[in-house]
């Protein structure tokens, strides 16, 4: 707001204050002249009466005056009585001007107070005397109008000063008159220019203040504008709170924390709400400490938490701001989340790569060395055969030759192992999972029994041959002959290979010994590749070291692994953990007749059996998952029955899906086309469950 | 105003009773309806009545017996420019008399005027309505002009006694106009100071 105009009010008040000033002070003038006026008006009428009284006292002296020398002089003491009045008339007069008001002012005048009591002293021996005009009048009469002339005089002189003094006053009234007409004038004329200009100052001020006050609405409106866009436009989240509660948050904000709109936001008790450990008011505190101890805005990262309870990573800056005249925080944020997984991820992968290029450093090193260590025998070997002569044609170089020949075993072993590890682990194995049964390895498990009993060692089968699985078949061969050759070499003469199941979960097939087991500072690094584990065997076997770890490589592409469980000394179990999966039958089979002994053959086995009862429901079935087996009761040799063969071939593509056909057909040649059609077995209605198992485990394999 | 002053004054008995109070708390009232007088909802007239009139408006003036303190010029009735209607005291009493203690500027402490109110004097002579003016005289020769509004709308005294006894010449008798200022100040100033007329012995009904 520093940016304000400045406005002109302060020019303003100084006008109001002069004006107001000039305006009392004329006022105040015209006051007091105003007072003086009323003072002189009130003076000039109250001695106006003064003036009255005592020209009336002077006239009624003089008419008595008259009276008596007419009446003395005409010898009519019979108007006496008139005169008495007219006497009487005098003295009320003089009562006049003695008493009241009126002698009160007559003696506050000095010019006047020493004549007055003359006139008085004068009247009361007029008075005196009257009653003696009837006795003597013309003498006595004489008396009288000395002392009349003398009090007409007086009267005469105090009237002149009293008039010169009213008529001063008057004077005086009449210029404090115009002075106050002229002051009038003055301030009229003085007031209305005042007050016209200061309406013209107020109007010009108040013309440029709405003008300014116009700008900066327009600014303002601007600014919020861009405010506005800026906080709707805004990926940043931005919350203002002030010690934990919350002033204000935008859409932005809003989305982060996944709530609808701002308001539902602002409905939160405090800013806890939004952290994932509840402590968003202590962050706020530390934030702001930490503005306090910068001076600058803090930044930091925080577990968020959405309204759903999802954690979401935030990159914050918390800064202050004023906040409806108050300090609060303003926290502006951006949800790094998406950044933070891919950030971790990248470093993961950069780590694992780098732990990958390490390892395969290692093991490079490694397996040098074990493809040297022959070959550096070879070498030598070869070097006696090829530089010395042997004497003994015979056996010395048989011997040597069959030494060179174990050697180069050993590392075509070495080869074919490394091989296997490259294979799998790029990926390159194409592993065909199907349906097979236990019995599919018997022949592996028979094989294994003439290596077993070179050592003396027996080999158990313990293995129900209907127990199924659903892996490739050649891949889980070679982790059994494995684990089988691995318990063989381990087993000390004489002793048992156990082969069997376990139902699970998970199922699982185990290879069990009473052999040397296995050291346990090895079993923590028994499943690394780069980290040879090679022990000989009890009659002195050698290893690659590398047999496990493809093994477990195996397992884990199939979805399983391995498991140990060993006792030095005792013998060890390794498990072959199989994924969890149940084989699925379908059953193409129009009546249904079937289908219930069907069930309670194939169900208890583990196997699930679903049902189309007609060949559209069945092509139908086959596009969406395809099962592991197909069992179809058709009426072959019928148009029909061929195109479900034909439709059921398209459909499986590539893939394989291995029926048995159910008939009472004894048609050879009907037979020999249903095969050439893809069709691998047939079973005669009606057979028992062993001869259906028989059949499928046939087929499968 | 005085058309309804009039009639209304005529509502009451003629029973021989003193109503001459009755009109002039109308009177009162009236002003107060129509907001004349500075002293407002006043139910006091300002005056003591000291005896009740024996004469009624439109009763024949009993002639003087006793010295003429008054001439009335002017009259409709019983009088003419010639032949005016006298006063003397007595008659003048017969009209009814109040009484109120006031201070005016010719005297230094208060005074207590007893004499005929004002209004009852110019119903009782039966002052025509149309009338406006009293041209006043007196003994000295001063003459004075006095609205008879002022009579009517205010209690205005032809004062006989000051202090309980009759005014002498000397003491402004016979006949003193006193105007009520204890009631309304400005009376007991310019310009009713000049109808404030002592010595009294001539009204000129105009």
């Amino acid at each position: 707001m520093s940016n304000l105009p400045k406005t002109r009010i302060p020019w303003i008040g100084w006008g109001i204050s002069i004006a107001v000033v000039l305006l009392l002070g004329l006022g105040g003038w015209l006051g007091i002249t105003h007072n003086r006026l009323i003072d002189t008006t009130v003076r000039s009428s109250v001695l106006g009466l003064d003036v009255w009284d005592v020209s009336q006292l002077q006239r009624q002296l003089a008419a008595f005056q008259n009276e008596i020398s007419r009446i003395v002089g005409a010898g009519r003491i019979e108007d006496l009585e008139f005169l008495q009045l007219k006497w009487d008339l005098v003295w009320s007069r003089w009562d006049n001007v003695s008493r009241g008001e009126t002698g009160k002012a007559l003696q506050s005048m000095p010019e006047v107070s020493g004549q007055l009591p003359r006139v008085g002293v004068l009247i009361r021996e007029i008075d005196a005397s009257l009653p003696a005009l009837r006795k003597n009048p013309s003498r006595n009469a004489q008396a009288i109008e000395l002392r009349l002339k003398e009090a007409i005089r007086v009267t005469q002189e105090t009237y002149a000063k009293v008039y010169n003094k009213a008529f001063a006053i008057r004077i005086e009234t009449d210029e404090n008159l115009k002075n106050i007409q002229l002051g009038s004038a003055i301030i009229g004329i003085g007031s209305v220019s005042l007050v016209g200009l200061l309406l013209w100052i107020t109007w010009r001020n108040q013309r440029s203040k709405i003008r300014q006050v116009l700008a900066l609405a327009e600014e303002i409106q601007h600014s919020e504008e861009r405010f506005r866009n800026l906080e709707r436009g805004s990926i940043q989240g931005i919350l203002v709170h002030r010690d934990g509660n919350i002033l204000f948050a935008n859409q932005a904000f809003a989305n982060i924390f996944g709530y609808a709109t701002p308001e539902e936001a602002l409905s939160q008790h405090s800013i806890d709400a939004f952290n994932a450990k509840g402590e968003g008011r202590k962050l706020g505190q530390w934030g702001m400490n930490e503005i306090e101890e910068k001076q600058e805005p803090s930044q930091y990262e925080f577990w968020g938490i959405s309204k759903a309870g999802e954690h979401i990573r935030l990159e914050n800056r918390d800064r202050v701001v004023n906040w409806e005249e108050q300090p609060a925080i303003q926290s502006t944020m951006v949800d790094i989340t998406q950044h933070k997984k891919t950030e971790e991820e990248l470093s993961a992968a950069k780590e694992e790569a780098e732990n990958a290029t390490r390892i395969k450093d290692k093991f490079v090193s490694l397996v040098a060395h074990d493809l040297r260590a022959p070959l550096s025998s070879i070498k030598l070997m070869q070097q006696m055969v090829a530089e010395g002569p042997i004497e003994d044609e015979g056996d010395a170089y048989r011997e040597t030759n069959q030494a060179i020949l174990a050697r180069c075993d050993s590392m075509l072993n070495l080869i074919d192992d490394l091989l296997k590890i490259s294979r799998i682990q790029t990926g390159s194995i194409i592993q065909e999972r199907r349906l097979c049964f236990a019995a599919d390895f018997f022949p592996l498990l028979v094989e294994m029994k003439f290596l077993a009993q070179r050592k003396d060692v027996v080999l158990e089968n313990e293995l129900p041959e209907n127990f199924h699985l659903i892996v490739d078949v050649n891949l889980f061969r070679e982790v059994l002959q494995n684990l089988i050759d691995n318990a063989i070499k381990f087993s000390h003469r004489g002793g048992t290979v156990k082969i069997g199941v376990l139902h699970g979960p998970p199922p699982a097939i185990f290879v069990q010994d009473h052999g040397a087991g296995i050291p346990k500072h090895y079993l923590s690094n028994i499943f690394r590749e780069e980290i040879k584990t090679s022990t000989m065997g009890t009659s002195g076997e050698i290893g690659t070291g590398l047999g496990l770890p493809i093994c477990q490589d195996i397992m884990e592409a199939l979805g399983g692994r391995l498991r140990i469980d060993t006792r030095e000394g005792e013998g060890t179990t390794i498990y072959a953990e199989l994924m969890e999966s149940q084989p699925e039958v379908l059953v193409v089979e129009g009546e249904g007749a079937l289908l219930a002994d069907l069930r309670a053959i194939l169900e208890p086995a583990g196997l699930a059996v679903h049902h189309a009862e007609s060949i559209d429901a069945a092509v139908e079935r086959l596009t969406g998952s395809p099962p592991h087996l197909i069992l179809a009761d058709l009426p072959l040799a019928s148009q029909e029955g061929y195109r479900l063969i034909r439709q059921m071939r398209k459909f499986m593509g590539e893939k394989e899906i291995p029926m048995i056909l159910m008939t009472e057909n004894q048609n050879g040649k009907a037979l020999q086309e249903a095969a050439q059609l893809g069709v691998g077995e047939w079973i005669r209605k009606p057979f028992s469950a062993e001869a259906l198992f028989s059949k499928i485990r046939g087929v499968l394999s | 105003m005085m058309y309804g002053m009039q009639s209304d004054s005529n509502r009451f008995p003629r029973d021989g009773r003193d109503h001459s109070w009755k009109p002039l708390l109308l009177l009162g009232f009236l002003f107060l309806l129509g907001g004349v007088g500075n002293v407002m909802g006043s139910s006091h007239p300002g005056y003591e009545i000291t005896k009740k009139g024996t004469l009624q408006a439109g009763d024949p003036i009993p002639a003087p017996k006793g010295k003429v303190i008054l001439r009335i010029y002017g009259l409709s009735s019983g009088s003419s420019k010639d032949r005016p209607l006298k006063l003397d005291r007595e008659v003048m009493e017969m009209m009814g008399t109040i009484r109120y203690t006031s201070k005016n500027r010719w005297y230094d402490n208060p005074i207590t005027y007893e004499g005929v109110l004002g209004s009852r004097f110019l119903e009782i002579l039966e002052v025509p309505e149309k009338a406006t003016t009293m041209q006043m005289r007196a003994l000295n020769d001063y003459v004075v002009e006095v609205p008879i509004s002022d009579f009517r709308k205010w209690p205005v005294m032809l004062a006989l006694k000051k202090n309980g006894a009759y005014m002498t010449v000397r003491e402004k008798g016979p006949v003193w106009i006193v105007y009520p200022n204890h009631l309304y100040p400005e009376l007991g100033k310019q310009p009713y100071t000049a109808r404030w007329i002592w010595q009294l012995h001539e009204i000129s009904i105009e």
